[in-house]
This record gives structure tokens, C-alpha cells and sequence, in this order.
């Protein structure tokens, strides 16, 4: 999944892989008896809801983390183009789980006295069209 | 990454953004974000976003008018519809100056303008498909409503018309023995509080990136305003245009009043004029109107708005004005609209999210900015989720002070 937009059934696929780490949250959550009868669905939905924003928060961090990782260890100012070092800097960032920390890599360009993100090389890779 | 200097993920703020747009006040936007999703955010920083998004749409917009003008804009469509149809209107919106301190300063109604791009599929016939008017416009309650929302200042008083009865009832909930309707395509629309010289290029350019001016059959259709047919003559030379049937009909129910104020040849004379003019005799019922006006002498310049001689020569003058964009027989064989209906309702959409009495724009940018993230919301394209994965994100980041 090299790619920047997925695909629909790559999503699938990892839906489907998700949908297997159910039962070790259930296991974690209940034990291996599951829970009691007295514990009605609204409860059931917190644990589900709660994993699911965890598995949501650690994805996006291993995935950023890997990210900034592949960065090289220099990189031009999108002003004067000097290179400049990467370093990092934590983030708290906000998605639809809730907030997780994001190691952010920042670099500073001495000459324009700036701060910068490394930022994507390409804007805007899908232009989706409409169909009439 | 595409980060701005927010904390929050493309993906999340495009669906703040989009409550913002959907719901009637940023307020209840953030309310329905912190119920449904979790997400906590006040909804004066919800607000903000919203302004924030609308003013670089804005910006958009404008560029995409610049590119058009340059011959530079491209289709973003695969090829052109087979029918184009553009209806353009106005609303209005609660403006205060801004700069002047909390609280609403110098509250002024202003008009904004909204353009519906429609494309379509619809059967095009050798004969006219639909002679007879539909039920709607022969249904007297119905059209006394219509008139008294559509030219209240003129319509007849309300007692006039007859109260609705059971039948009616019956009658409008039975879909009416005509042709097959169009099938929708795909809406876009455009807004602005700008004027109409400023507003025809925003059109246009919307109307090039969807392949309009390739489309086999082309139609654009507003009420009597002079503004809609100078952008018309302007911008869209080649299409077909088409005056709204509902505003002749209201010229002509006031008018049938005014010759004939007893209810039932008042609604007799409405149905005879109406039909001509569904029909595409025009020229029958402003020679008719005409011979009124001489019996009845001109309106003088301090008649009252529902004096006859006022209504008539009201009447005469759209008929007159409008008489080439009334060939409504072609227009029904040629499977294009003949009201402005779709727009109107458009209208409506733009109201529910920008107007009320507790609702006030910041002249300029602010009304701006929220006509363009509602213009967006109801586009039916994808626009808002388009812009943010084309979002470059903010290269620099924000100065921090050290602690």
C-alpha cells in the first residue's frame, strides 16, 4: 500500500484484520467467561468505543512515527532552499478518536530566521472528478 | 503531513467544518460534534474554522474566475452533460459592520446571490408534452398562497382566495398525467454577496469546469430581474433563456384581480391567461393587457401598489420585457424547465444555515465566507472533502514563546 488515496478493498482488508483483534478486547475487557448477563449493550459499546479510538490513536502514531523516521536528516527551507536539520518537537494532535501525541519534525532555517515542516513533496495527488 | 497550524487532522476538520456548514449555528455544530463523535470543541472556535475554510474557498473561487478569463481553466468533468441548466437568484442575509466592538453595529439586510448548476438527463419530444398546465397552477388556494409569498406588497388580500378544501389535498398528493421528469445529474451552486458584474465570471467559471458550454442542450432560467439576463447576455450567450413560470403566473393572477376583482371571474380570467401564456401566447395576453391598460388609463405616480391600473401595467411591462423568453411549448419539447423552482428551493437550503434573527455576518468576508462553506456543503460534487485533500497544509509553523 504504497500508495496516498487506498484502495476500497485494502480498507476491507485491514477492516477484516481489525475485526479478528475483537476478541482479544473482549478477552482483556471480560475475561475469557465474557461478561456477566447483567451487563447490558450501552456498556458493551464503551469498551468497543474505547478500543476502537486506542487502536485509531496507536495507528496514527506508529504510522507517523515511521513517517518522520524515514525523513533524512536534512532538509531545504521552502524559502532560500539551505538545508537545515530535522529535529522533533511534540504535538498533540486531534482525529476523530480523540488526541494522541504526534512527534512532530521541525526544522529550523537560520538565514529566514523560520521554523518549517518538512512538508509532502506533492500537493493535492487525487483530484477526484465528477462524473457529468 | 498537510498539517495547518490547528491541531486537527485533515479528516477531522473537514467533518467540523462540514457540521458547520450542515446545522443551523456553529453552536449546535460543536454541540452535534460532542455527542456523536466525542469531539470536544466550543462553538465560537468551530466558527472560526468555519470562517477560516469559507475565506480560502473564497479565494479558490475567485482564482478559478481568473483562470477562466486567462483560458486557462480546464473541464474537471470526463465529458460535457446532456442537458445543462442554470438557474440563478437572490436571497438575503443579516450583515453588521465589523471593527466596531461586540455585539451587532449598523445591522443591514444584504442580498446574496446563488447560482444552481444542474445537470441532467431529459427526453427531448416532437410535440409539446405537457399542453395542459399542470394541477398546481389550477388550484386556486394554491396560487393565492404562492402569490402572497412571492409578491406579498401586490398580491390580492387573502380573504380573496378561497380556503383550501379536502380535495385539493388529494388532488396534489397524486403525481399529475404527464411527461416522465428529468433525471438529476450532479448540483453545484455558486454564492456571493458580491454584485452581478462580479458574480457572472464566478458562474461561468463553475459552468467551464463542468463542461456546460459543451452540452448539446443549455438553458438558463431566472425571474424578471434585470441582473439575471445581463449575465445571461454576458455569460451565457447560448443558452436558452427562460423566464420563470411562477413569477408570470403571479404577474398574472394580480392582474386578472385587477380587471376582475369578483373571486370567480377574477380566478376564471387568471386560468384564461395563464393557459395562453403556458401555451406560448404571450403576445394574446399582453394585447389583452394592453387593451385593459387603455380602458383603465396609466397608474399616476402616487398610485398605491395594489391600485388596477398600478398592477396592470406592472404585468404589461415583465410580459413585454419577458415576451422573448417565454416560448414555454419549446422549451417542454426541448425537455428544459420552465421554473426556477430548483433554484428557489436552493434559496431556501442557503436560508436554513445563514439567515434568522439571531444570525449577523461581518460585511465582506464573513457573510462570504459562510455562503461558500454552505455553497459547499450542498454542492453535490465532493467540493469540501476535494478541498481538503488538496490542502498543501502550512509549510512554517507558528512562533512559539519560551515559557
Amino acid at each position: 500500500m504504497g500508495h496516498s488515496q487506498p484502495a476500497l478493498q485494502d480498507l476491507q482488508n485491514i477492516r477484516d484484520f481489525a475485526n479478528q483483534w475483537g476478541k482479544i478486547i473482549a478477552r482483556r475487557a471480560f475475561g475469557d467467561a465474557g461478561p456477566g448477563l447483567d451487563v447490558d449493550l450501552f456498556t458493551l459499546e464503551q469498551f468497543a468505543q474505547a478500543a476502537a479510538q486506542g487502536l485509531l490513536q496507536g495507528t496514527l502514531t506508529t504510522l507517523l512515527e515511521q513517517q518522520a523516521q524515514a525523513l533524512p536528516d536534512q532538509q531545504p527551507c521552502p524559502a532560500c532552499q539551505q538545508l537545515c536539520t530535522v529535529t522533533q518537537e511534540l504535538r498533540t494532535l486531534d482525529c476523530l478518536g480523540g488526541s494522541f501525541p504526534y512527534n512532530e519534525p521541525v526544522c529550523h532555517c537560520s538565514a529566514c530566521r523560520r521554523d518549517f515542516f518538512p512538508s509532502a513533496a506533492h500537493l493535492a495527488p487525487d483530484r477526484p472528478q465528477l462524473h457529468s | 503531513m498537510r498539517l495547518t497550524g490547528h491541531s486537527y487532522t485533515p479528516e477531522l476538520l473537514y467533518r467540523l467544518v462540514t457540521l458547520g456548514g450542515q446545522l443551523p449555528s456553529a453552536e449546535l455544530a460543536a454541540t452535534a460534534a460532542g455527542t456523536a463523535a466525542n469531539i470536544q470543541i466550543c462553538g465560537r472556535h468551530l466558527q472560526r474554522l468555519v470562517q477560516e475554510v469559507g475565506i480560502d474557498l473564497a479565494r479558490l473561487r475567485d482564482q478559478q474566475a481568473v483562470q477562466r478569463r486567462r483560458r486557462t481553466l480546464a473541464p474537471r468533468v470526463a465529458a460535457a452533460p446532456p442537458v445543462a441548466v442554470v438557474e440563478v437568484d437572490g436571497g438575503r442575509l443579516g450583515t453588521r459592520e465589523p471593527g466596531v466592538g461586540p455585539g451587532v453595529q449598523q445591522p443591514q439586510p444584504k442580498e446574496n446571490k446563488i447560482a444552481f448548476l444542474l445537470s441532467m438527463e431529459a427526453a427531448t419530444h416532437a410535440d409539446d408534452p405537457q399542453p395542459k398546465p399542470p394541477p398546481a397552477f389550477r388550484d386556486h388556494p394554491r396560487v393565492a398562497r404562492l402569490v402572497r409569498q412571492i409578491k406579498a406588497q401586490t398580491a390580492p388580500p387573502a380573504h380573496e382566495a378561497p380556503e383550501p378544501a379536502a380535495e385539493h389535498v388529494a388532488v396534489e398528493s397524486v403525481p399529475p398525467d404527464g411527461p416522465q421528469p428529468p433525471k438529476r445529474l450532479v448540483r453545484t451552486c455558486v454564492a456571493s454577496m458580491h454584485n452581478s458584474d462580479t458574480f457572472g465570471p464566478l458562474v461561468a467559471a463553475e459552468a467551464q469546469t463542468r463542461a456546460f458550454f459543451d452540452a448539446p442542450r443549455q438553458a438558463f432560467v431566472g425571474d424578471g430581474q434585470q441582473y439575471n439576463w445581463s449575465i445571461q447576455r454576458a455569460y451565457f450567450p447560448h443558452f436558452e433563456a427562460i423566464a420563470d413560470f411562477i413569477h408570470v403566473l403571479c404577474y398574472l393572477y394580480t392582474a386578472a384581480w385587477a380587471v376582475q376583482p369578483e373571486t370567480a371571474a377574477h380566478w376564471q380570467q387568471y386560468e384564461s391567461w395563464m393557459t395562453a401564456c403556458w401555451q406560448g401566447r404571450v403576445a394574446e395576453v399582453v394585447t389583452e393587457l394592453a387593451l385593459w391598460q387603455e380602458r383603465l388609463g396609466r397608474p399616476p405616480p402616487e398610485a398605491e401598489p395594489r391600485d388596477p391600473r398600478q398592477l396592470i401595467q406592472e404585468s404589461l411591462t415583465y410580459l413585454r420585457n419577458n415576451a422573448p423568453r417565454m416560448d414555454y411549448p419549446r422549451y417542454r419539447r426541448l425537455g428544459l424547465p420552465v421554473t426556477s423552482s430548483w433554484v428557489e428551493s436552493l434559496v431556501g437550503e442557503f436560508n436554513a444555515r445563514v439567515k434568522g434573527w439571531d444570525k449577523w455576518y461581518n460585511r465582506g468576508a464573513g457573510a462570504e465566507a459562510i455562503l461558500q462553506v454552505r455553497a459547499a456543503v450542498l454542492s453535490e460534487d465532493g467540493r469540501l472533502a476535494r478541498y481538503f485533500a488538496e490542502q498543501p497544509g502550512n509549510p512554517y509553523r507558528r512562533h512559539r514563546c519560551s515559557a
